[in-house]
Parts: structure tokens; C-alpha cells; sequence
């Protein structure tokens, strides 16, 4: 029987009968893969998280970069008005007291200038106390806790008188909504020099005869459009200069949307979408 | 669980691959500007070279063609080792290299993958020439292990590419992340198995059935993958 065994085993051995594996090959096979997964996720789960958290060190900087530019613009805007309020205040406080006592003294020459020149006299009069209302129009519009205090639409009707005064442009300015819907004082101020830089870029560049600003209060937004029937400019050839970019990062620092546009003759149309904000 | 699986792994196998293929194919016009499209190409490959690697089971199958089977028979073309070393087993590795070439952009890394890739090419020629009787009658491990280190190697520099870049904060909607994840985890965990092709005979069921579960897996896992990440991924992340 043994034998017969025997021979069997032989005969297996010599038949060449292929190769048969065993229970421990085969759970060896099964805990290499085993291993081989998790050494893979653990080689993605560290390339995720450390990829994370380089995308979070990266957004913190693109986040520190962003405030220290509005930190800037900031300072820029805190610095300007601080300088306009500063020539406002020479303008009223100097040159009106000088120009208000040059009046006062016309006046009691008045009484003794002969009656050749009394008619010059009063034209001159008239010129030193017309001077004296600009300055004092004008030092209004520079200083911004008067700004603050008139109110974004007192201020911007006063600037549009002072221009219609002056006689240069047909300035008009129509309103619809309740301005009471809009409370922000220091974006007013910030809205208010932005249309003060539009006004002086018309005058000085544009060569208009009227100028229209609509102001358009909604319930959750103020709409301004501004526009003048100039010779405008080709918007793509034109280098934009330090009026235009100051007005657009202005605009973007009170949310704003900031929309300008211009074709040669057609004049220029600037339209801003602020919507209110909380003080 | 054993009569289901010799039953069907050739067709769950195949299943995954043209599902993998037609949802790629579904978002091709997604993919049409960017790298991912040949990867797209390349899963139809897959499958057709499936269809046609499986030659001998239909020898058996199907009568009408007895006639051939008889030419087959004893001849050097009996098995299909030959048709997935060529076609898979070099043939993969080449398009990967060529895939991982497109999207990697640092110079060294493309210079290396690129030597590494022709070394490859002809030292398995050379190997096959000298081995040409294994050739037909078994997988050769050689060709195995280069052509997987060949594409772990382009994982790894995609990798390190992605970490040291500052542009892409969305790694996760990117195809090739996936497409890479995928091939890392099939490529590691189904190396082991060609240590063990001495008992891929019909004698040892035991083996056999483990290593079809192993590879049936680790194919579900990747192609699932592939579907998912054609689906979810964005082509302006890459």
C-alpha cells in the first residue's frame, strides 16, 4: 500500500504535473496587495493634504496681498482729502478774510469815490465780492465734513451751480427717489469726489456745452449717470491716465460698479451702480 | 461566487472598460482642446484590444471556427501572452509615456521619461528576441516590472510637478489627478501577482480565482475612476 503511494508520488513528481500553490503563497500574495494599497492611499492622502494646505498658505497670501492694497488706496483717499480739506480751509479762513476785508473797505470807499469812476469802482466792487462767494462755493466743495454735512446731493447740486455760475458748461442735474435711502457718509464723499473728477476732466479736456447728471435712487441701490456732449475720445487708443484709474479704484473700494464710455464727438457717458452699504 | 466569476470576469472586465469609455466619449466635447481626449482614444484601444486578446476562449466557444483551431493548435500562437505583451504590456506603457510627456513641462522630467521610455522600447525587443519561446507561452516579468516602474516614474514626476506649481489650487477637478491616482493604485497592486504566473494553470483553482478577484478589483477601481473623473473633472484645471 505504501509502495503503491509511493510510486504515485513518483509518478507526479515525474510527470511534471504543474506546480500548485499554497495556502501561505497565496495569503502572502494577499498581504503584499494589502500592503501595497495602503502604502498608496497613504501616499494620496498625504498629496491631498498636502497639497490643501499649500492651496490655503497660497489664497492667504493672494487675501494679505488684497487688503494691503485697499489698506493703501485707503490711506491714499484718507491723505487727499485730508490735503483738500486743508485748502479748503486756507481758502475760507485766508484768502476769504483777506478778499471779505478788501470788500469791506470798498465799501466805506465808496462813499468818497467821485462820480467819474463810481460806475468802474462798482464793477470792481462787484468782482472782489463775486470772488469772495467762489471761494467760499469752492471751499465747501474741497472740505469734506462739509460734504458730510450738506449731504451727498446738496453738495453735488452746490457744485453744479458753482459750475452754471462760472458760466463755462450748461451743467443740469435731475433726481428721482428719495435720498433718504442713502445714509453712508464717507462713501458719499467717496462718490462725490469721483463725480468732482469726471466734472474736472469735462471742463478741462472735453470742451462741452452741457452737461447731464441723473442721480436715481433705488431701494437697494443709487444709480448715477453722468454725461457731456464733448468731443469725448477713442477709449482703446487713449493711455488711461491717473484721473480715470483713480476714479475706477475709487469706485471699487465702495463696491461700486464703475462704467465709462466715449467715442471721438460723441461725448463722454460715465455710469456708476452703487449699492448701499452699512456705515 | 467561484462559477460566477469563471463565468463572467471577461465580461465584467470588459463592461468597466467600455463603460469607462463611453462616458469618456460622452464628454468629449468637454475634453476636445485638451490632452484628455487621447486618453479617451486610448480607453477604446483598451477594449478592442480586449476583445481581440481573448481569441483563444472563442477557438474553444464556437464550432465554426474548429477549422482554424486545428492550425492554432500546437502552434506558438495557442495562448494570448504574446498579444497582451505586446499590446498591453508595451503598448500602455508607450501611450503613457506619450500621455505623462503631453502634460509634464519641466525639462528634466520629460528628458528622463523620454530616455527611460526608449530604453524600455528596445530592451524589450531585445529581450523578447532572446526569450522567444517564454515569449508565447507566458507573461515575462521583465517587461512587467520596467513598464510599471516606467509609469510610476510619470506619476511621481506629475506628482511633484503639481506640488512644486503655484498655478493649480484645484487639483481635484483636474482629469489627470484622477487618471494618475487611478494608475498609481492598478499599477502597484496587480505587480505582485506576476511573481505567482507559474500557477496560472487550470490545476489551481485556488490561485486562479484570487487572482481574477484581485485584477477584477483593481480594474473596477480604476476604470470607475476614469468615468468618475470625466464627469467631474474640469479641462481648464489641468
Amino acid at each position: 500500500m505504501l509502495n503503491q503511494k509511493m510510486i504515485n508520488l513518483f509518478f507526479v513528481i515525474q510527470n511534471n504535473e504543474p506546480a500548485v500553490s499554497t495556502a501561505s503563497e497565496r495569503y502572502l500574495l494577499i498581504y503584499m496587495i494589502a500592503v501595497l494599497i495602503i502604502i498608496t492611499s497613504l501616499i494620496i492622502i498625504f498629496f491631498i493634504i498636502f497639497q490643501k494646505r499649500k492651496n490655503k498658505l497660497l489664497l492667504d497670501k493672494i487675501k494679505q496681498q488684497q487688503l494691503f492694497d485697499e489698506e493703501l488706496s485707503k490711506t491714499q483717499i484718507e491723505i487727499q482729502e485730508q490735503t483738500l480739506k486743508n485748502i479748503g480751509q486756507e481758502l475760507h479762513d485766508n484768502i476769504g478774510q483777506l478778499l471779505s476785508v478788501a470788500n469791506m473797505q470798498l465799501s466805506i470807499l465808496a462813499t468818497e469815490v467821485s462820480e467819474n469812476i463810481k460806475e468802474k469802482f462798482t464793477e470792481t466792487k462787484n468782482v472782489v465780492k463775486e470772488s469772495l462767494s467762489e471761494v467760499r462755493a469752492l471751499s465747501k466743495s474741497l472740505n469734506s465734513d462739509v460734504i458730510i454735512n450738506r449731504g451727498f446731493q446738496e453738495s453735488l447740486s452746490n457744485e453744479v451751480q458753482r459750475l452754471n455760475k462760472l458760466e463755462i458748461i450748461n451743467a443740469e442735474l435731475s433726481i428721482v427717489g428719495d435720498k433718504n435711502t442713502f445714509q453712508n457718509s464717507k462713501d458719499s464723499i467717496i462718490l462725490f469726489r469721483i463725480l468732482q473728477e469726471f466734472l474736472s476732466n469735462t471742463i478741462k479736456y472735453a470742451g462741452a456745452k452741457n452737461l447731464k447728471i441723473k442721480l436715481n435712487y433705488k431701494s437697494d441701490s443709487l444709480i448715477i449717470e453722468a454725461s457731456d456732449d464733448g468731443k469725448g475720445f477713442n477709449f482703446k487708443s487713449t493711455k488711461k491716465g491717473s484721473g480715470l484709474i483713480n476714479m475706477k479704484s475709487r469706485a471699487e473700494l465702495i463696491n461700486t460698479k464703475f462704467d465709462i464710455c466715449s467715442k471721438p464727438n460723441e461725448g463722454v457717458t460715465l455710469a456708476l451702480v452703487y449699492p448701499y452699504r452699512n456705515e | 461566487m467561484k462559477e460566477f466569476l469563471i463565468q463572467n470576469y471577461g465580461i465584467l472586465t470588459k463592461g468597466v472598460i467600455i463603460f469607462a469609455a463611453i462616458v469618456g466619449l460622452l464628454n468629449y466635447k468637454k475634453y476636445e482642446n485638451s490632452v484628455a481626449k487621447y486618453f479617451i482614444y486610448f480607453l477604446f484601444y483598451v477594449f478592442f484590444l480586449e476583445i481581440i486578446a481573448t481569441y483563444p476562449r472563442y477557438l474553444n466557444d464556437y464550432d465554426f471556427l474548429s477549422l482554424i483551431k486545428d492550425k492554432f493548435k500546437g502552434s506558438l500562437f495557442e495562448r494570448n501572452y504574446w498579444f497582451y505583451t505586446l499590446f498591453w504590456g508595451i503598448g500602455s506603457v508607450l501611450f503613457f509615456s506619450f500621455y505623462y510627456q503631453k502634460i509634464i513641462k519641466n525639462i528634466v522630467f520629460l528628458k528622463i521619461i523620454r530616455i527611460m521610455t526608449y530604453m524600455f522600447l528596445f530592451s524589450s525587443i531585445i529581450y523578447i528576441l532572446l526569450n522567444w519561446e517564454p515569449f508565447f507561452r507566458t507573461n515575462l516579468n521583465f517587461i512587467s516590472l520596467f513598464g510599471a516602474s516606467i509609469i510610476l516614474l510619470c506619476i511621481i514626476f506629475y506628482f511633484i510637478e503639481i506640488l512644486r506649481s503655484e498655478k493649480v489650487l484645484t487639483f481635484y477637478k483636474s482629469i489627470n489627478f484622477y487618471i494618475s491616482v487611478a494608475l498609481l493604485v492598478w499599477w502597484l497592486v496587480t505587480r505582485p501577482l506576476i511573481f505567482y504566473n507559474i500557477y496560472f494553470s487550470t490545476s489551481d483553482w485556488n490561485f486562479i480565482l484570487l487572482q481574477w478577484e484581485v485584477k477584477l478589483l483593481a480594474n473596477i477601481f480604476m476604470y470607475l475612476t476614469f468615468a468618475f473623473a470625466f464627469i467631474y473633472a474640469k479641462p481648464e484645471n489641468d
